[in-house]
């Protein structure tokens, strides 16, 4: 029997038990009443044009009150404990690993492994399709979604950095320098961008699939390429490369904002 | 008449066609919100803005290209609003909560079934129930839910196979409590 028979089958013996939860059901005149209370509610409403009303006091707003706020809405509507619980999951990976390897530079290039594999799994979460509701929905209309998504990335970029950096001296210990703070940076953004571009560009499903499919090459491949440590011979030139990209992948960004405005 | 061509006709201000939408919709829509809300007064305030909502896009002239999805959607979403204030926050039940609570009701005949049916279904989290309750007794496809709920159809018969396997495991720890 496939999935649908056996759904079909299985609502079949629950309708029954459905069944017995009745509700009270309103009468006609409670519906002609429910009309009359309906219009005349509509009547009374000033004829505002809630969109203008929005924009308004949008436009009121100080640049640096506009920014605050558009933190604050997707901070909100994701829910404060989805991005702290991400903190969590990387210090957690920084123990395991450093508990359990004795050389510093294996351990410091396992680390970033798994810290860009969380990289990506936070961006695929925080980029899922949610509804929280109409008035968070009506909040949220303030902005453009470009500006939403790019809100959103650096919530995650932000905070998966500020955390990640401390936790490489942790990992390394004395061995830290400069250049180990570069190597966990980098890869770290480098994923960051290749999630939240992909997803920009080619929707969640298909944008997480290619990034998941770069950062596995780059753990099966047995020459390293974009986990570079210090001392690697291509240290400084692959991680220029990787940051340059980067750069030019956010850039793809503007290129999408400047057709679409063309195009309207 | 279609729904979508009643609201087609509010929207070029034949404002009878949003009373025959009301008279076509208002039992059910009072019905799938009481289920949710637990609450007769409540449950009328909802349905209310919900259709205060409808109207007022279809005054702006709005038309939907499904109206029953976009209908529930609404009522969900203002549930939703409700349940995000903070005096209401109790109303809000969790998977997490069902398993801390571990609360089992006994039934005593058949005749208290509704009432099991009702404490049983209270045990789901909102997720399940909404899914549930559109499916049952809306009468809803399983692309009309997908719609109202901003899911796709798989997650749909996911969570409705999931919530029927879960009133079953109350159902039989209910029965292990009375044997």
């Amino acid at each position: 029997m496939d999935e649908n028979q056996e759904l079909t089958k299985l609502e079949k013996e629950w309708k029954t038990h459905f069944d017995r939860f009745t509700a009270p059901e309103p009468t006609r005149e409670m519906t002609l009443d429910l009309i009359q209370k309906l219009k005349k509610i509509e009547q009374n409403q000033s004829p505002v044009d809630l969109r203008l009303e929005l924009e308004t006091k949008q436009n009121s707003l100080s640049t640096k009150d506009k920014i605050v706020n558009i933190f604050l809405s997707q901070w909100n509507f994701y829910g404060t404990t989805s991005w702290l619980l991400t903190g969590l999951v990387m210090i957690a990976i920084t123990f395991t690993i450093s508990e359990n390897t004795a050389d510093p530079l294996f351990g410091f290039t396992t680390w970033i492994k798994w810290i860009t594999l969380l990289v990506i799994a936070v961006i695929g979460y925080s980029f899922r399709p949610k509804n929280e509701g109409n008035e968070i929905i009506e909040t949220l209309s303030y902005y453009p979604i470009i500006q939403q998504m790019f809100t959103r990335f650096m919530i995650v970029m932000g905070f998966q950095l500020v955390v990640a950096l401390p936790l490489c001296f942790f990992i390394v210990g004395r061995e830290s320098t400069i250049l180990y703070l570069v190597s966990s940076f980098i890869p770290v953004f480098f994923f960051g961008v290749v999630g939240f571009v992909a997803t920009f560009w080619l929707g969640q499903k298909i944008g997480l699939s290619l990034t998941l499919i770069i950062w596995f090459s780059q753990v099966l491949l047995k020459k390293k390429l974009l986990f570079q440590v210090p001392g690697d011979d291509y240290f400084l030139v692959m991680n220029m490369i990787i940051f340059g990209l980067s750069i030019l992948l956010l850039s793809t960004i503007l290129l999408k904002n400047r057709f679409s405005e063309n195009f309207k | 008449m279609q729904d979508e061509e009643y609201m087609r006709q509010l929207s070029l201000g034949i404002d009878t066609a949003f009373d025959t939408l009301v008279f076509r919709y208002h039992k059910p829509l009072f019905g799938y919100i009481y289920r949710l809300l637990h609450d007769e007064k409540l449950a009328e305030d909802i349905v209310q803005e919900t259709l205060l909502k409808i109207y007022q896009q279809g005054l702006k002239g709005f038309v939907p290209d499904q109206f029953r999805p976009w209908m529930y959607k609404i009522a969900t979403n203002t549930c939703k609003d409700y349940w995000r204030k903070p005096t209401s926050r109790l109303e809000y039940v969790t998977d997490k909560d069902i398993e801390g609570t571990g609360q089992v009701h006994p039934i005593i005949d058949y005749q208290l079934e509704r009432q099991w049916m009702v404490e049983s279904l209270n045990q789901l989290s909102i997720d399940y129930r909404t899914v549930l309750y559109l499916r049952f007794y809306q009468d809803l496809k399983y692309s009309e839910i997908a719609l109202a709920l901003d899911i796709s159809i798989n997650t749909v018969k996911t969570r409705i196979a999931r919530g029927l396997k879960l009133l079953e495991n109350i159902l039989i720890a209910d029965e292990r409590e009375r044997g």
